[in-house]
């Protein structure tokens, strides 16, 4: 189940690079890479190479993302149940129930998760019930929060509502 | 503004430590330490200010300290060197990065 989960990012991130195969230009944006050292290429350089980042930023999604690599995704519509663990980012937009163990763990605005999380930032656009232990919450003005957090650090946007109890961890 | 000139309001400075109960239909603006219930429209707690006790009032804004049952039937706003304690209970939130909540929250 959770191989699926990986291999959804996987795929968005070697799109584009199958696209860029045929075309010309892009072909000239890998050349280039290897060339800044050669002091004959400035000239054509920097037409080439914001286009190449801004394509790059919408593949993320435009997401603040940049030090984290592939997060798995449960998209909309997708109901997990039990136990999960992993290093790096977990993206909720469906639904979750159980038992969560991650560095990251962020639920979007459609998600929901339910149980015990425990990881180290966590970003609550959507609902959350439930315990969490995190160092850093931030909970933004869509998300509806009931139960228990601990947090080391903590911002909260306008319009958020939060139920329960908030402990600081020491 | 000078706060200390505005009417329906009150204002105590740092330094100075108050017990009792206070209701001031406007705005109170607490710089020192004030120790008791305090019914008032607008609350301002600054960076040097402690308040202890039962808080009731339409708007928080929270700078240095706020303990005890806290009521804040409009908005609450913890600033990042805001420290909350307590039972609080809010219309709306807003905490910046680095303020401090402890205990059991409602929204109205």
């Amino acid at each position: 189940m959770f191989n699926k989960f990986k291999s959804a990012p996987n795929n968005a991130n070697q799109e584009p690079e199958e696209v860029a195969e045929p075309v010309a230009p892009e072909e000239i944006v890998l050349v280039k890479e290897e060339v800044p050292a050669v002091p004959v290429a400035p000239a054509t350089t920097p037409n080439v190479t914001p286009s190449a980042t801004q394509q790059r930023g919408n593949g993320m999604m435009g997401m603040l993302q940049a030090n984290v690599s592939k997060p798995s995704i449960l998209s909309e519509g997708f109901y997990f149940k039990g136990e999960l663990s992993a290093k790096g980012t977990i993206h909720v937009e469906g639904s979750l129930n159980g038992q969560v163990q991650v560095d990251e763990l962020t639920i979007g605005s459609r998600g929901q998760v339910e149980g015990i999380v425990n990881c180290k930032i966590f970003h609550i656009k959507g609902r959350f019930s439930g315990t969490a232990t995190c160092e850093e919450l931030t909970v933004t003005s869509s998300a509806t929060v009931d139960g228990h957090v601990v947090y080391k650090t903590l911002s909260v946007q306008k319009g958020a509502s939060i139920k329960g109890e908030l402990l600081l961890a020491k | 503004m000078n706060p200390t000139s505005k009417q329906n309001s009150v204002f105590i400075g740092e330094g100075v430590s108050f017990k009792g109960s206070i209701n001031a239909p406007d705005e109170a603006v607490i710089e020192g330490q004030f120790d008791g219930d305090l019914t008032v429209s607008s609350l301002l707690i600054g960076q040097t200010g402690r308040v202890t006790g039962t808080i009731k009032a339409d708007r928080v804004d929270v700078k240095g300290e706020l303990n005890k049952d806290i009521s804040s039937r409009q908005l609450l706003i913890v600033r990042s060197t805001g420290k909350v304690n307590g039972t609080l209970e809010y219309g709306e939130i807003e905490i910046e990065r680095g303020g401090q909540v402890r205990g059991n929250m409602s929204q109205v």
